[in-house]
């Protein structure tokens, strides 16, 4: 009986032990990708495939691979988000044209909402909407509004941890853009 | 006569407008059983702007007559199933059943071998002691004690 007791006191203190590295590996792989951008690494971008806000449609970040793509984190509820998303529609209007995608993506929203926020600021670019909040995790988002500039080979350039600035987003578009 | 046909078909014609007008589920009960998807607590206990927005959410829907079951169905529909304070049944939300029942009943096996081991233990220490033999003095003395303590 003694040593069945032990053997069983090892399984739970190991199972433990399992428990507590998988909690802090995970925390440790959530901000992995946000630090790596930060530090210039340029890791690649994670992947983003989600049904689309509005319509059947799906917003496929890997069908944009070949051009320079700003990935928006945001949701309707969200006040910073709101005093971005006029200048966010007006450096779509001066960018597009130069070839630069824009995506956002709707995350912990009322679809209704989410929807209503895009026609008032007449963001007239691909939004998809992150249902269950898993690609919000995957790229390391914590707070809205959170943006990346990925470039042409599908790396992340940079991250903007909370609204952009118009000059900050041209300067990490160019930076994108240069070989 | 006339008064109680005219009160039955009265009751007759405006009962389903009241019974559609009552609210078929209440505020306080879907609030208990849905998560704030931003802070990770239960929408009644959270007042962050997302919670504001699912409550409005919930509450137009209850003025529209929807149920809580439906309600419920477009809010996983819009935020998974992280929304509900219960964890589900099936698939993997299963894995949150399984592995607390599991664990729990791992803690009683070993609590109760260590209750039994514990309880062993006084008896075969008892059982390890040798016997002592009595001279004939000392058993006089024994006997001398207990009469005394007859008395």
């Amino acid at each position: 009986m003694g040593r069945l007791l032990r053997i069983g006191g090892v399984i739970v203190l190991l199972a433990f032990g399992v428990v507590l590295v998988a909690a802090v590996e995970r925390s440790r792989s959530k901000d992995a990708f946000v630090r790596q951008v930060a530090a210039g690494a340029l890791p690649p971008a994670p992947p983003l495939d989600l049904p689309a806000l509005a319509g059947d449609g799906r917003v496929d970040l890997a069908s944009m691979r070949g051009s320079i793509v700003v990935v928006n984190f945001w949701a309707s509820w969200c006040v910073p988000c709101e005093d971005e998303a006029p200048l966010l529609a007006r450096l779509a209007d001066e960018l597009e044209p130069q070839g630069v995608r824009f995506v956002g993506v709707n995350s912990n929203d009322v679809v209704d909402n989410a929807r209503a926020f895009v026609s008032r600021f007449a963001l007239d670019y691909a939004h998809g909407h992150d249902v269950d909040g898993r690609a919000k995790e995957r790229w390391g988002v914590t707070g809205f509004p959170e943006s990346f500039v990925i470039d042409a080979e599908g790396r992340a350039v940079t991250w903007f941890p909370g609204p952009i600035d118009a000059d900050g987003l041209r300067a990490a578009v160019a930076k994108a853009a240069a070989p | 006569m006339r008064r109680v046909v005219l009160a039955l078909a009265l009751l007759v014609a405006f009962a389903p407008a009241g019974i559609a007008a009552e609210p078929r589920f209440t505020m306080n009960e879907i609030e208990r059983e849905v998560m704030c998807p931003v802070c990770g607590t239960r929408l009644d206990l959270s007042h962050v702007p997302a919670a504001n927005q699912i409550r409005d959410f919930i509450a137009a829907k209850q003025a529209e007559g929807w149920t809580k079951a439906e309600v419920k169905e477009a809010l996983v529909a819009q935020f998974g199933e992280r929304i509900l304070a219960s964890t589900p049944t099936s698939g993997s939300g299963l894995i949150a059943w399984i592995v607390p029942a599991a664990v729990g009943a791992g803690g009683i096996v070993v609590a109760v071998g260590l209750v039994l081991a514990w309880r062993r233990r006084p008896g075969e220490r008892v059982a390890a002691v040798p016997p002592v033999a009595l001279d004939s003095e000392a058993a006089r003395k024994v006997e001398a004690a207990l009469r005394d303590y007859d008395a």
